[in-house]
Formats: structure tokens, C-alpha cells, sequence
């Protein structure tokens, strides 16, 4: 058979059966991708301005998602302005200012990494839920460290920062689940610890 | 020197050592496009309409080439697929090293959280050379099969069979 195929047919014959074994796995893959992702847009921040100048000017924004007791809602969710077609609230990309003040209104955290991870150094407080762990075994499923809790609660989810999108992705699930507050840091752990804000182990 | 890497033995060893190190590269990507798709990212160097079907097809590439050159078949096609994806690979890892880049390799399958420190890049990136130069081997000096006891190489026959017509 090679004898009648010059190199480069053969080459091109060994890219499309790639090509097509490639789809077809992808389509049937747990693990699979869609063909096109706007990372560019995917790792920006939300303009967040206004929602920052809000909490700044009131005390009372500093729901906990462990207060089941607080029935309002946080101030920038009242109309909802970012409800999806989906219907959950999509959750916003912050930078460490606003992480920083959400923190310090008791804001739950979410460390998305892995907890060997989680284990040499996490933001005062944090939980751990693996997205790598989480999200591929029973992300429709509430995990248990989310039981119980007051869907209006501010959550924070972060990673490692830099390139890391698993905060990103595990902050959609989360929010999937019906919590109307969460945010991801997109600064991370990295970020976090250069500025000495607060972390332990 | 042509004689010896265009040997049997020389040419057998090659293919399946780098055969196989092909195959097995691509085993644990083949089924997470996720992660390997974020190591892609990683690195910075493809625009984002790019990544993820890049993702997509490089793990079966592998394979699939790898596959093939263990065995023997299409060596010629498998090997330029080989060369092109090692070449890609250096590009990669010696821009990700020269930009203090902080990548998962996803050399040896991806597993998103895990970075690559630049020690390891470094060792990489010799590892890629190597392969790259024994694929080049198998590339230039494979004889065809068909003239088994003939001491060309493909180039060579293809050469004197151009000049005859």
C-alpha cells in the first residue's frame, strides 16, 4: 500500500483519519471540549465598579452563604442583571479589590484546586471543592459542603491565578445549582498571598 | 554512516522506540480534551479559534502516527507527521522556557493544575531534540521494503527513477 503513496499523501491520509478519530471522540468524551472557546473573553474581569462602589457604601451587604437567617438579597442581585438563558445568575469575574472586600464581608471561599493544593496554603477560611475532582463525577449534584446553605450567600471561587480556569469553570456549576452570589477571582491564590492577605494551612 | 542508519536493525529500533513513546504520549489525552485543551493554553502561542481543535486532533495525531511507525506502516508519512509534531512541541516549550512561561507541559498527558517548573522544560526540550533527530533518521535513511537488498534509500530511488522518464 505505502508503495503507491508518496509521503505526503500518506501524511495527509494520517491527518484526516486523526481529524476524524479526533471529533468523533471529542463528541462522545465526558471530557469534551466545544470546537471554539473565546479564552481572551473567558479570563477578562467584569466591570465591576459599580457593584463595588455599592458594597463600599453600605454595611449591610455581607451575606455568608452559612447564614441561613438573612433572607434579603445582596444588593447588585436584586434585578437579576445577570440572568442567563439558562436561568441561573452568571457568575462575575472580580479582581482582588473587590475579592478583598467580599472577603472581608464574610464572603464564602471556594478554593477550586486540588486539595494537596489546598493543603499547603489556601485563603483564610476557605472550603476545598476539586473542580478537577467535582466537576467530572456528579457536578448536577449539590456537594455536601454546599448543603444547606443560603443560596443568596456571597461565594468566592478561586484557583491558582495566571492561566488557571478551574475556578471559572467551578463557579458555573455552583451557580448552575441555584446560588445567586458567586463570584471568581481571577487573581487566585498567587495573587492573593503576594498582596499578605490573610491565608493559612 | 548511510549505511548504518539506513540498517535494518538501526531503522526497527528507532521506529519502535519513538513509535511507542508516540502512542504512549497520546494515551492520556486522548481522553480528556479538557485538560490537554488548558495545557494548549497555556502556552500562550495559538490563537484562541485554534486551541481547542488543536486539542482535539494532536492526541489522535500521535497516536495514530505513532501507532503506525511502530509497526512499520507509511513510514515515511508517519514520520513527516512526527517530525511536524515535534517540531511544534520545541516552538512550544523553548518560547514557553525563554518567556519564563508557567505551563502545564502536557507532554505526557495533562493534569491541569500541575506546572511544569523550568528545570523540567529544559529536560523536555532535549527529549524532543532527540526524538526530532531520530525521526529525521527514520524520515531520510527508511529503504522501502520493495528493494530490500538494493542499498538505496527512498530519496535515491525515486531520484534515478525521476531521471529515467
Amino acid at each position: 500500500m505505502s508503495k503507491h503513496l508518496s509521503g505526503g499523501k500518506q501524511a495527509l491520509l494520517i491527518f484526516i483519519m486523526a481529524l476524524a478519530a479526533g471529533l468523533t471522540m471529542n463528541a462522545v468524551s465526558s471530557k469534551g471540549i466545544p470546537l471554539f472557546t473565546n479564552y481572551t473573553e473567558k479570563m477578562k474581569a467584569d466591570n465591576t465598579d459599580s457593584l463595588k462602589n455599592a458594597i463600599q457604601n453600605t454595611n449591610d451587604f455581607k451575606n455568608n452563604p452559612y447564614d441561613t437567617t438573612q433572607k434579603d438579597k445582596p444588593l447588585s442581585y436584586n434585578n437579576n442583571p445577570n440572568l442567563t438563558k439558562e436561568g441561573f445568575i452568571k457568575p462575575q469575574k472580580i479582581k482582588l479589590d473587590l475579592a478583598k472586600l467580599l472577603f472581608e464581608r464574610n464572603a464564602l471561599m471556594i478554593d477550586a484546586r486540588k486539595p494537596e493544593e489546598f493543603a499547603k496554603g489556601r485563603v483564610k477560611g476557605a472550603i476545598n471543592i476539586s473542580y478537577e475532582d467535582y466537576h467530572f463525577k456528579d457536578k448536577d449534584k449539590l456537594p455536601d459542603r454546599l448543603k444547606g446553605l443560603n443560596k443568596d450567600g456571597i461565594i468566592i471561587a478561586y484557583c491558582n491565578g495566571g492561566d488557571c480556569d478551574m475556578s471559572i469553570d467551578l463557579a458555573y456549576d455552583i451557580a448552575k445549582l441555584g446560588f445567586n452570589a458567586v463570584n471568581i477571582y481571577l487573581g487566585g491564590f498567587k495573587e492573593w498571598e503576594a498582596a499578605g492577605l490573610p491565608v493559612e494551612k | 554512516m548511510k549505511d548504518f542508519l539506513s540498517s535494518r536493525y538501526v531503522q526497527v529500533v528507532l521506529q519502535i522506540i519513538i513509535g511507542a513513546v508516540f502512542v504512549y504520549a497520546s494515551y492520556n489525552k486522548l481522553f480528556d480534551q479538557t485538560a490537554f485543551a488548558k495545557s494548549v493554553y497555556g502556552y500562550k502561542l495559538l490563537p484562541d479559534f485554534l486551541i481547542n481543535i488543536t486539542a482535539i486532533i494532536v492526541p489522535p495525531l500521535e497516536f495514530i502516527a505513532g501507532l503506525f511507525l511502530m509497526f512499520g506502516l507509511f513510514r515515511k508519512g508517519s514520520s513527516v507527521v512526527i517530525i511536524a509534531l515535534l517540531s511544534v512541541f520545541l516552538i512550544g516549550l523553548v518560547q514557553a522556557y525563554a518567556r519564563g512561561l508557567d505551563i502545564d507541559c502536557g507532554c505526557f498527558g495533562s493534569n491541569g493544575a500541575d506546572k511544569t517548573t523550568s528545570a523540567d522544560l529544559l529536560i523536555r526540550i532535549f527529549e524532543d531534540i532527540l526524538l526530532l533527530l531520530g525521526a529525521i533518521i527514520i524520515f531520510k535513511f527508511s529503504r522501502s521494503k520493495y528493494y530490500k537488498n538494493v542499498n538505496y534509500t527512498d530519496a535515491e530511488i525515486l531520484a534515478s527513477q525521476n531521471k529515467e522518464t
